[in-house]
């Protein structure tokens, strides 16, 4: 008697993948041993278990993020000496604020035919902003090369070391809890450099409400221009970054490293335009929700946990925000 | 050989009217910036067919998928032609795969992996009882992901979605021996973890694909075995 198979070995069997010799002795112990042959025939089955699982096809909106991946870096190819060029201009000027999605080059170009309709941000239409510090939240509309752009503007209550590289403009500091802003984040679309500012509106995302609570804070497309409000002038002293430095080194916003942060919205924004990021929660877990501009498409919202980075998404959740809203 | 005809499956659309999959990448390392993401709507299907079913978590294999596109569009002049353009992109896809993997295998289970999973899975399933296939796909996914990586790959391409070897080889840059030798190394161990499901589900679902089917996941019927490319 033949000695007993194992399983790998009868696998290699089944696939013709032991020597002729070996071959004849598995078939020959087969015969004998019931063992074996359950073995075998346990085996036969694994590959089409395998077979059995059953995928849905790639996510429309997986194909649009790599697309517009796609189509950034060639923009970024085309044009490589202007996103080099807008580097050292990336940080916005003091003056203007802590610009979101401000282009830091020159002569907008638009490789791809957009409508570029971002959401104009109503001083009076902020609902979880508003819950949290209406006043202290003055938000502008820049419109550069054609291009509308959101801008928020702001102070707040918070203590930070960071570098003031974008101070608010004009914000009021009266009463301000609550709406925080990071560091701005550096993202390039269509080969330009932009900045965006996260805040900390402090809301707790959920997902039956998410969809309300983002159009809370973009608000409706058709909604007035937020006005400059806001008195120009000197900002506050208060007025800054609510980033934090701790002694390690590593700048933190909210529960995210910046560094993350700032890989995360790149990623996703995969050359895109960055409406708001936006550091809060997710059903009380932190997370950053980030709505994106793509083109001639409704607004998406990612909702992303604190692994988030360049090379991550850890997307919680994702929707679009239907048209109009 | 694999060269100008594709190892792997080709467009979808009529061959003879569209630029073949050399043609368009050669039009993307010239300068053309459309060319690339032609390339990736032709073959996007079953590069994530690879990737999800490698990672079992649609998140990562998003990432991993947009990784791979990118590092391949930016390498595409290395490319030299000795496999097929879906050879090498498969490839890369694969690649990035396991790299994530074995960063993974460094650190604990993503976060709500099992979830997601499970309800892209459900999403998948028109049948009339969703829970039990997705269950089923849950567990065999599961069980896959416990695995090393390479036997995961090689059984992903081969078994799951029904590759010829020599392509499996060609795509995972190994000999064809290599490929054989790690899934059956990975079919006998999930024997033990699959053991509770084998007896339901030893006849194929009309429809589905088995191995021998050579079936892709978007429903094409994959040429049967052709040259491919020389395994390295």
């Amino acid at each position: 008697v033949t000695r007993h198979a194992d399983a790998e070995e009868l696998a290699r069997f089944r696939q013709g993948d032991v020597s002729r010799w070996r071959a004849w002795r598995l078939r020959s112990h087969l015969g004998q041993c019931a063992d074996c042959r359950k073995l075998d025939a346990d085996l036969a089955e694994i590959p089409a278990l395998l077979a059995s699982v059953h995928v849905p096809p790639i996510p429309e909106q997986l194909t649009a993020r790599i697309q517009g991946a796609l189509a950034h870096e060639a923009a970024l190819r085309a044009a490589p000496g202007q996103a080099a060029a807008a580097e050292p201009a990336a940080v916005p000027e003091p003056s203007a604020g802590p610009a979101t999605t401000t282009p830091d080059s020159r002569g907008a170009r638009r490789r791809r035919q957009r409508n570029w309709r971002l959401p104009e941000l109503p001083t009076a239409g902020w609902p979880v902003a508003a819950r949290a510090a209406a006043a202290a939240a003055a938000v502008a509309v820049l419109v550069v090369g054609g291009v509308e752009i959101a801008q928020h503007t702001g102070s707040s209550s918070s203590r930070s070391a960071s570098p003031p590289h974008a101070q608010p403009r004009g914000a009021p500091a009266h009463g301000t809890s609550g709406v925080g802003y990071g560091p701005a984040l550096r993202y390039t679309s269509d080969g330009q450099q932009y900045s965006v500012t996260p805040i900390t509106s402090d809301t707790d995302f959920t997902p039956g409400q998410l969809s309300g609570q983002v159009s809370g804070l973009t608000g409706p497309r058709s909604s007035a221009v937020a006005p400059a409000t806001a008195p120009t002038g000197p900002a506050p002293s208060s007025a800054a970054h609510s980033a934090e430095v701790p002694s390690g080194g590593t700048q933190t916003f909210g529960n995210f490293s910046v560094a993350n942060l700032d890989g995360c919205v790149n990623r996703i924004a995969a050359g895109n335009l960055v409406v708001l990021v936006d550091v809060a929660r997710y059903q009380g877990s932190p997370a950053a929700v980030i709505v994106i501009e793509a083109a001639a498409r409704p607004l998406e919202v990612w909702v992303v946990g604190t692994g988030c980075s360049a090379s991550r998404s850890d997307t919680l959740t994702h929707t679009q925000l239907a048209s109009g809203s | 050989l694999g060269r100008a005809g594709s190892a792997l499956p080709g467009p979808r659309t009529a061959a003879d009217t569209q630029p073949s999959d050399a043609e368009l990448l050669r039009r993307h390392v010239a300068g053309d910036p459309e060319a690339f993401g032609q390339l990736f709507l032709r073959h996007r299907d079953r590069l994530w067919a690879v990737a999800v079913r490698t990672l079992s978590d649609p998140e990562e294999a998003a990432d991993a998928l947009q990784d791979a596109m990118l590092s391949a569009f930016r390498r595409a002049d290395s490319f030299r032609g000795d496999s097929a353009v879906t050879t090498w992109l498969h490839r890369i896809v694969v690649n990035a795969c396991l790299d994530r993997m074995r960063r993974r295998a460094a650190r604990p289970a993503a976060d709500g992996a099992d979830e997601r999973t499970l309800d892209y899975l459900a999403a998948g399933h028109a049948a009339p009882d969703p829970s039990s296939d997705s269950d089923l796909s849950l567990d065999v996914m599961a069980a896959l992901r416990l695995l090393p990586p390479d036997q995961q790959a090689a059984l992903v391409l081969v078994d799951m979605l029904g590759y010829p070897v020599a392509d499996a080889a060609g795509i995972l840059g190994v000999s064809e021996g290599t490929v054989k030798s790690r899934c059956a190394r990975g079919r006998a161990r999930l024997l033990p973890r699959l053991g509770h499901l084998r007896h339901g589900t030893s006849q194929p679902k009309p429809g589905q694909a088995r191995r021998a089917g050579n079936r892709s996941v978007t429903g094409d019927v994959l040429p049967a075995r052709e040259g491919g490319e020389e395994p390295r």
